[in-house]
């Protein structure tokens, strides 16, 4: 019997003898060149040379391209100094305090200015809306528009233009766009369109609906800019428009603001078109930085300063500026005193006048701010005395 | 160059390269023969003797004997075989082990190519240290030398092989 060690040797030999010699004559192999020991210190030497000219290059590349030389970036100071004067004072023509409530204690939302006399709104009753009513400013009174049945109608605030009032809602996996002349009537759905829903099934709505040209014009949520004639008709897509947002009538951008996406946008509304002609604006950042807050078709702003969309007419913004654009021109500023107060102010930046709105909170007991709604063209906050501060930025603007 | 320096380096290049030359003709088949019963098949084994034997000029005389080209094999085939490891692993599907010719297997018998095949199945270590023992005879001494292990290391490690071998082929034959 043979051990293992014996098959083991056994197999290893007889595998082995299956390598014959064949008789050829064969010569040693060559030397390998790249083995030489007197090349040892080539490597790390090409290794230096090369990282040297990629930096080299690199520098040249990103020092020379570029007309504006960098300058170092500097932390934004609070704004601290004299607070503005009130928003009456400084547009008295365009702040209005109305009452809050109108009709049968309905809560009055105000929503657009339809002259500088008249504004329109939602009323709501037990929190829930009712109807869209004007208010007229001279008279003091409140007029019926149309009355709201449906409950499935959105949040957003009803806009004016071309003596009609448009508005949006939802209901069965629909987006319904509805008009009605200001002067009242009938409500009237002018389209009916597949809603946008996000992933985990909410409702995107509308992105800014306005009027303009006799049409109902907006994008959906996911972009372009659609149109339908107010006394209704075929909805159709402005050709050209695909991927922007409507900005401003007949402006519409890209990148749009976006709170769904897990990163910000930097550069909001970089590339403008209208939508009539194709002419393009794109927006410049200011020296030294790569992002704004928000750009309008005329134009933008950061949290210290705002410019006009080329680069030009920088203006230091006298507070902090938060939020996005209002009608075109206006931005919300934090302002401190010197004594510690904060306060809330509506800055223009194209005339630079700034109207304090109310006073911020920054000791514990001071009395709560109410909330600032902002529109297209209005902002408002409730006293709290059972009126309302209506403030018209188109006539502020004039 | 400096005439110095030329005379003091030249004789000893000179000599390593003439002591290549007399391992190459003398060893040259015994070392394919080792390498095959390392990885398997002739063409990569001719390879790698090649391949260490174009590495072996300008080396010291001292250096070269033959137990130090054999380690120098060791190493090569090692190399290949975890080249093609890696490979294995990138194309899971695709086996790229070396295959022997009919005729080798002819030659062989059943008996011998199925100990041979458990030979292939073992960790590289194993198999290494069962080939240099019972393919080149060498002592515990020099097997933990050439594999750079301690020799109750080169023990154990043959045991545990010797002991799987007999465990697949059940015994004596």
């Amino acid at each position: 019997m043979t051990t293992i060690e014996d098959r083991l040797r056994d197999a290893l030999a007889a595998r082995a003898g299956t390598v014959g010699d064949d008789g050829r004559p064969r010569v040693v192999p060559s030397p390998r060149r790249a083995r030489v020991a007197a090349r040892w210190w080539w490597t790390p030497v090409a290794v230096a040379a090369a990282t040297a000219a990629v930096v080299g290059v690199t520098v040249l590349g990103t020092r020379t391209i570029g007309s504006a030389p960098p300058s170092p970036a500097t932390r934004p100071t609070p704004y601290s100094g004299r607070l503005s004067p009130p928003v009456g004072q400084v547009w008295p023509g365009a702040v209005h305090e109305i009452p809050a409530t109108g009709p049968g204690g309905r809560v009055f939302k105000p929503d657009a200015f339809v002259t500088d006399r008249v504004l329109v709104g939602r009323t709501l009753t037990a929190n829930r809306l009712d109807g869209i009513w004007s208010y007229e400013l001279d008279k003091r009174l409140f007029t019926q528009v149309a009355p709201l049945t449906d409950l499935g109608v959105a949040n957003d605030a009803v806009v004016v233009g071309d003596g009609y009032v448009a508005w949006s809602s939802y209901r069965d996996g629909k987006s319904e766009i509805w008009a009605v002349p200001v002067t009242g009537g009938v409500p009237r759905a002018i389209a009916t369109l597949t809603a946008v829903m996000s992933s985990d099934n909410a409702y995107s709505g509308i992105k800014k609906l306005a009027i303009a040209g006799g049409m109902a014009v907006w994008s959906p949520p996911d972009g372009g800019v659609y149109r339908v004639p107010l006394k209704g008709g075929n909805v159709s897509l402005i050709p050209g428009t695909k991927g922007f947002y409507l900005v401003e009538w007949p402006w519409a951008g890209w990148p749009a603001h976006d709170t769904t996406v897990d990163h910000p946008i930097t550069r909001p509304f970089q590339q403008l078109k209208d939508v009539l002609t194709g002419r393009s604006r794109n927006a410049v950042a200011q020296k030294g930085r790569s992002s704004w807050s928000d750009c309008g078709p005329t134009w933008c702003f950061n949290g210290t300063a705002a410019w006009q969309r080329d680069g030009t007419h920088r203006r230091d913004l006298p507070g902090t500026a938060r939020g996005t654009l209002l009608s075109g021109r206006f931005v919300l500023l934090d302002q401190r005193d010197p004594g510690g107060g904060q306060s809330l102010a509506v800055h223009d930046v194209a005339t630079k006048r700034t109207g304090l709105l109310f006073p911020v909170p920054t000791r514990r007991g001071d009395k709560a701010p109410p909330t600032l709604y902002t529109h297209e063209g209005v902002i408002w906050y409730r006293t709290g005395k059972g009126t309302q501060v209506v403030i018209d930025l188109k006539a502020a603007g004039r | 160059m400096n005439a110095e320096i030329v005379a003091r380096a030249s004789p000893p290049v000179a000599a390593g390269d003439a002591v290549v030359t007399g391992l190459y003709r003398e060893h040259r088949l015994a070392l394919v023969r080792l390498a095959v019963l390392l990885v398997g098949d002739r063409e990569s084994a001719e390879d790698i003797v090649q391949d260490v034997f174009s590495r072996l000029h300008g080396k010291s005389p001292d250096v070269l004997t033959l137990s130090y080209v054999r380690v120098c094999v060791l190493n090569a085939s090692r190399s290949l075989l975890r080249r093609r490891a890696v490979a294995a692993r990138a194309l899971v599907r695709r086996r790229d082990e070396p295959v022997d010719s009919a005729e080798t297997i002819a030659l062989l018998g059943e008996s011998r190519q199925e100990m041979l095949t458990a030979l292939g199945r073992l960790p590289r270590r194993q198999r290494e240290v069962l080939v240099l023992r019972y393919y080149l005879d060498l002592s515990d001494a020099d097997i933990a030398q050439a594999t750079r292990l301690r020799q109750s290391t080169v023990r154990s490690t043959a045991s545990r092989a010797l002991e799987r071998l007999e465990r697949e082929l059940g015994g004596g034959a």
